[in-house]
């Protein structure tokens, strides 16, 4: 009965060759884990930003409650920003894809640029924190808009950071074809810093 | 091996249930669903006393039935199962087989879902009816007025804008009470610490709150609403005669009550200023006495003639957290039997006494410290306030010369002053720490606005109260403070002396 | 016939980690779901004892033995975190990390690290949330609505805030865990189909947590940045809103009270079917009924704003909240359809799962009254309200925890717990729960709102009532406490698998060795196929393997009836 085969005694040579095989599929399990664990973390934190997003648009939704057209933020510098964000995530892409193919050094180089560009729209967005400051009428207005875009500074800062690390480790010759997830798990998580920016910036300046 | 099983087979047989023991367990269950409702529907719950209350009673029979019906039969098959397929002993087999029954579980999916569906369009219906507008709302005299329910941590304060306009050469010499509304301005309005209506008028209030969420319920309209900053929210309800009728009473003072305590009775006296809330048993000794029951649930006897207009109470509580004293925040309903004993008994004193305000300070006083909020956190038995956050009123003009000294004070009626207009400058030993609203001299919208008018009437009422009931007791310390029988001798000097104390803490 | 005549198999010698290990960072599964399991109790007493409080306060209608108003209102509002947020979904935490991985057959969790850094974000947190207490003025109800916590309320409020939070991540992460060790680390021949029900359960329930947790972590974000950071998002007096705060709480909120409630139906699930040994009738329904249960609920929200809410918005909430009876229904029917045919054991896990199924139905039914919006009137903010939430809350998670506690205390620690104790504190806790909770219903309806020191005085008789018998559930918890402490170091011993159950985490030893299976263990066709010779071959094949639990011995005071225990096959 296979149940019962299952507990009888192995040979050594029977044992070691388990061994391996179990050794094998453990690996590919993890890999499998870390994926689908990081698409998980992904699609729930993004909750945080759908709900921040919920809350300015069924405040915004109170007429008045939201500045004239004319007096709301400039879009032209965040559009820019945004612009700069997604080249980013391109080049942080390329640079991912160029560790597969053992092309280190264009990985760093994509790599540095990507956090760059990354800065600069942190740095755009910092000025856009600033750019607006309350009145008498949209106190709640301004109040929300900072939270976003702070509460997603926030994040970039603490993933632009990882991005940074991932650099150094990456010039210390820690990435190759055979161990690139540390990379491809910061790409993704560079992933959800575009992705939540994208959800807050239409509501905040295409709604 | 003995735990082999017969092979599953999907047929009623297996379940060993007959027909007949189904609709035997159906009609008992109908029964004991129904039987549940018609006898406990109303015995737990408060009196029915609204035309809601009568429609929301009639959902919650049939909820009820419908509920007991389902615990009937889950507690029945729970019972059925344990008693008869209990392991017995010596029995090492397994159980058949059976994985499901198709046909049993798109049936008990299919009865909840309609059952489900009937409540939803049942309860539609009766919200619909329950919240709707009313015909003729809030009717005094042919004409609607406005009322305006406030939530204000602790208490309730009910502001009615009557129907009656002020005279014109009067305008400016009258008091409008929380001037807050304009357009409320050339009407008379006052405002109460109880909510009083009549049978069959259409209630609307218009509620308000002055700092958290609050929540409006009366438990025997089986009316709630939140109150919300920021917005104003509505809430209608249709008082109607209950079967106890109007069982309640104010006995004014002076009076003699005869006490029945573990048998034995004892005569208590009450002054002048006592009014006392009796529930109305019924008359004795020929008609000449009267048993009532007070609050505490002790029993008495008074003079017939002592029973005026009766009216019906119900409690009015906050149901929303709202801090410390959440659970002291009621005050009652009042239901006067019709519009005539309304008017009589609470509406016509009430514009009257706004139109032609009385002289001494201490009736002012006495009628406009119930405008506040004060109720909710202080203990007060003359106007049966039994708040807990704030310290007690009683006896104050005892205590008034000594608290002036402890603060540093010129004299009581000052303290009394400086207590209204800046609380937080002292505090009562054990009451550290204690917020209490702040009660300003201008209406801006930040603090609570109070009169110079009320605040002179408050501080001479609450100086008067001395546990002896002597105005000459008072250690507020005023040289006009004469007594003259039982009312105060010069009431212009006293309102002179205390206008030059409170105009330093006017803003 | 082959007779086992093998009393305990050599690899019965698994005794229990050292005790200091539970004291440490560790990554194994098993011990870091006893970490979760003896934290979480240890927060449940807590939370009890502070219930006690509450109940002796209530004893008259007047304020006598808190210092004041406030201080009471800390009592229920640290009593309903510590439960809600310490305790039940903590608790479920430890289940799930004991029991997954080895229903599974696998050799960890997907994340070990990760596990062990969710269970120490508890104990910090926890004594964030307490110290609360301390601080002063976190008053304003485990649902903490504005302005009360914003504008008026003290210091420890931050600090509620700030532990809220932090659990809040921690049940995050360990959700994902969840997900992924149980869609990736199934054993060849276990589909989703033939997954353990528990398994089903917590599924559903990590699923919620993970789309709806985000929420509360919005929601408390506000609420910091209005607390601290000078921002005035629920302050109406500088344009700001209440309901914000109502709604975008409750969008996690009531999926919450699933997170607490569906791993429950799972240890019922499981229990009902070992111990009246026959199959889970309509496995499929019962699966898909908790993802009903988790998508609905993700509708219902703001049924719990049926008075402040605009009205016209209330009526969807009231269909919706109706509709999500059905599923629950179904569950039910399913359980009672297990029951009825069975060969059913009374032992102290199946007592508690049977008390669950009597004492859930109960606040199933008052669930449907509640979405009756004009009865809803009446009793939102009540006791009614308070009464309904614990016939869930307690009629349904802590019996279930009891149950799961009864049923897996011998795989934990490879001994039987005291069946006679047992009885004794389901026949206590059973009758303590009923009498307390019931009359509850009948004081909200009167007139009683939830939360008051100080209420009308004709309900006191009620409340004295339900106040005797809150004090004889207390008491019931140290039965439970003191069969654990005897049966820990005197049980029986259990043998790997004691209930002759179908599920792999019996297909090991109790304790299970470090690496869980020595081999890697092939499930049985189907986990709940008893009734059939090919069960009856499995089973025995495993009690030869790893031996069969040590015979009852009846001269112990307090000792096994060996009719209460599923007898060793072919005895």
């Amino acid at each position: 009965m296979q149940y019962m085969d299952n507990y009888r005694p192995r040979t050594i040579e029977e044992k070691k060759q388990q061994e391996r095989e179990r050794a094998e599929q453990e690996a590919q399990m993890r890999e499998r884990n870390n994926r689908m664990g990081l698409a998980l973390f992904q699609g729930s934190w993004i909750m945080a930003f759908v709900c921040l997003a919920l809350v300015y648009l069924v405040m915004g939704a109170v007429p008045g409650w939201r500045p004239a057209v004319g007096n709301r933020p400039d879009a032209l510098l965040p559009t820019i920003a945004t612009v700069i964000l997604l080249v980013s995530t391109f080049l942080a892409r390329s640079g991912w894809q160029a560790v597969t193919r053992d092309d280190i050094q264009r990985f760093l180089n994509l790599w540095m640029t990507a956090i760059v560009l990354g800065g600069v729209f942190f740095l755009i967005m910092l000025t856009q924190f600033a750019a607006i400051s309350p009145t008498e009428t949209d106190l709640q207005y301004v109040q929300l808009y900072r939270v976003l875009v702070g509460y997603h500074a926030l994040h970039t800062l603490i993933i632009g950071y990882m991005m940074v690390q991932v650099w150094r480790y990456g010039r210390e010759g820690r990435y190759h074809s055979g161990n690139h997830w540390i990379v491809e798990a910061e790409l993704k998580l560079w992933y959800f810093v575009t992705a939540a920016w994208l959800i807050f910036y239409v509501v905040l300046y295409l709604t | 091996m003995a735990a082999t099983q017969p092979q599953q087979s999907s047929n009623s047989s297996a379940f060993g249930v007959s027909l007949i023991s189904i609709i035997i367990f159906g009609v008992a269950m109908v029964i004991f669903g129904l039987v549940i409702g018609a006898v406990f529907t109303s015995k737990i719950l408060p009196e029915q006393a609204s035309e809601q209350a009568i429609a929301t009673d009639g959902l919650f029979q049939v909820l009820l039935s419908i509920g007991a019906m389902v615990f009937f039969l889950v507690q029945g098959l729970l019972v059925i199962s344990v008693i008869r397929f209990r392991k017995r002993p010596n029995d090492i087999t397994d159980g058949p087989n059976i994985h499901g029954n198709v046909t049993l579980e798109i049936v008990w999916t299919i009865i909840p879902s309609v059952i489900v569906v009937i409540l939803a369009i049942l309860s539609y219906v009766v919200w619909q009816d329950n919240a709707a507008p009313r015909a003729q709302p809030n009717f005094v005299n042919g004409e609607p007025i406005t009322i305006n329910a406030r939530g204000q941590r602790y208490a309730w304060t009910f502001e009615y804008v009557t129907n009656v306009e002020v005279p014109a050469e009067e305008a400016s010499a009258v008091q409008v009470q929380d001037g807050g509304e304009e357009s409320a301005a050339n009407m008379v309005s006052f405002t109460t610490n109880q909510l009083h209506t009549y049978a069959g008028q259409n209630v609307e209030l218009q509620m308000q709150t002055a700092d958290v969420i609050h929540s409006f319920w009366i438990p025997a309209m089986r009316v709630k609403q939140d109150l919300l900053p920021g917005k104003e929210t509505t809430i209608r309800f249709t008082p109607i005669e209950t079967e106890d009728g109007f069982p309640y009473a104010t006995l004014e003072g002076p009076f003699d009550l005869l006490l029945e305590e573990d048998g034995t009775r004892e005569t208590r006296s009450f002054g002048d200023a006592a009014e006392l809330v009796v529930r109305v048993i019924g008359e004795e000794s020929g008609g000449n006495l009267t048993r009532v029951q007070l609050d505490t649930g002790l029993q008495g006897l008074v003079d017939s003639s002592l029973i005026g207009s009766t009216y019906a109470r119900y409690r009015l509580n906050c149901a929303e957290l709202c801090g410390g004293g959440h659970g002291e925040m009621y005050t009652y309903l009042i239901v006067h039997p019709d519009e005539e004993t309304y008017l009589a008994a609470f509406y016509d004193s009430q514009v009257d006494a706004v139109l032609n305000p009385p002289a001494d300070p201490v009736l002012i006083g006495q009628r406009a410290i119930t405008n506040y909020a004060c109720a909710g956190c202080h203990t007060f038995s003359a106007l049966g306030w039994s708040g807990m956050t704030g310290p007690a009123l009683d006896g104050i003009g005892d205590r008034a010369g000594d608290r002036a000294t402890a603060a540093g004070d010129s004299n009581g009626a000052e303290y009394i002053i400086q207590s209204i207009r800046e609380p937080q400058a002292y505090f009562v030993p054990g009451y550290d720490g204690v917020i209490m609203p702040i009660h300003d001299s201008t209406d801006d919208g930040t603090n609570t606005y109070m009169p110079q008018s009320d605040l002179i009437g408050i501080v001479a009422y609450l100086c008067s109260q001395t546990a002896s009931g002597e105005l000459t007791d008072s250690t507020c310390g005023l040289e006009s403070w004469q007594a003259d029988g039982g009312t105060l001798a010069d009431t212009a000097a006293v309102v002179e002396e205390l206008t030059a104390l409170s105009d330093p803490y006017q803003e | 016939m082959a007779t086992i005549s093998v009393p305990l198999g050599e690899r019965q010698t698994q005794s229990m980690p050292h005790w200091t290990e539970y004291f440490r960072w560790t990554v194994d599964h098993k011990i870091i779901g006893v970490q979760y399991g003896v934290t979480a109790f240890i927060f449940f007493l807590i939370g009890g004892a502070l219930a006690m409080l509450i109940r002796w306060e209530l004893l008259t209608p007047a304020l006598d033995t808190m210092a004041s108003g406030t201080a009471y209102n800390q009592l229920f509002t640290i009593h309903g975190t510590i439960m809600i947020f310490l305790f039940v979904i903590p608790m479920w935490g430890a289940f799930g990390n004991y029991l997954i991985p080895l229903q599974l057959g696998a050799g960890d969790m997907a994340f070990p690290w990760l596990n062990a850094f969710a269970f120490w974000l508890i104990p910090p947190a926890g004594i964030l949330v307490i110290m609360g207490y301390f601080v002063g003025q976190a008053e304003a109800g485990w649902t903490s609505y504005p302005p009360l916590s914003t504008l008026f309320s003290g210091d420890g409020q931050t600090l509620w805030a700030m532990g809220a939070h932090l659990l809040g991540i921690s049940s995050i992460l360990g959700s994902i865990n969840f997900l992924v060790t149980i869609l990736n680390m199934r054993p060849e021949g276990m589909s989703l189909w033939k997954m353990p029900l528990f398994c089903w359960a917590q599924m559903a329930t990590s699923t919620i947590a993970v789309m709806a947790t985000p929420f509360l972590a919005g929601a408390l974000t506000l609420l910091l940045l209005d607390r601290v950071g000078g921002t005035s998002f629920f302050d109406a007096t500088q344009g700001g809103d209440v309901l914000l705060w109502q709604n975008v709480f409750w969008f996690y909120s009531h999926p919450a009270v699933y997170i607490m409630i569906l791993p429950g139906m799972g240890v019922l699930s499981e229990v009902l079917s070992i111990h009246s040994r026959k199959p889970i009738f309509g496995y499929r329904m019962i699966g898909l009924s908790s993802m009903a249960i988790a998508i609905v609920g993700f509708f219902v929200w703001a049924h719990h704003m049926f008075t402040s809410l605009q009205p016209e918005l209330r009526i969807p909430f009231m269909i919706t909240t109706m509709i999500i009876a059905v599923p629950t229904g179904i569950k039910i029917f399913s359980w009672i359809g297990t029951l009825w045919g069975g060969k059913i054991r009374f032992t102290s896990a199946m007592l508690f799962s049977l008390g669950f199924l009597s004492m859930f139905v109960i606040g199933g039914i008052s669930g449907v009254m509640l979405a009756a919006i004009p009865f809803n009137y009446q009793v939102h903010d009540t006791y009614f309200v308070v009464s309904h939430f614990h016939f869930v809350l307690f009629g349904g998670s802590v019996f279930a925890i009891y149950s799961g506690l009864y049923h897996w205390f011998p795989k934990v620690t490879g001994r039987m717990m005291n069946e006679t104790a047992g009885r004794v504190h389901f026949v206590l806790t059973y009758l303590g729960f009923f009498f307390t909770f019931f009359p509850m219903h009948m004081a909200g309806m009167l007139g009683m709102p939830r939360r008051v020191a100080v209420y009308a005085p004709e309900l006191q008789t009620w409340n004295v009532i339900i106040s005797i018998f809150s004090f004889i559930l207390g008491i019931s918890t140290f039965v439970f406490v003191g069969n654990v402490i005897w049966s820990m170091a005197r049980g029986r011993r259990a043998g790997a698998n004691p209930w002759r159950a179908l599920t792999l985490e019996w297909a090991t030893t109790s304790p299970p060795p470090a690496w869980n299976f020595d081999e890697p263990p092939i499930p049985f066709e189907d986990p709940y196929g008893y009734g059939t010779e090919a069960a009856t071959a499995y089973l025995d094949a495993i009690d030869r393997t790893f031996g069969v639990p040590e015979p009852p011995r009846p001269n112990i005071t307090g000792g096994d009836k060996q009719d209460a225990l599923p007898s060793p096959a072919g005895d």
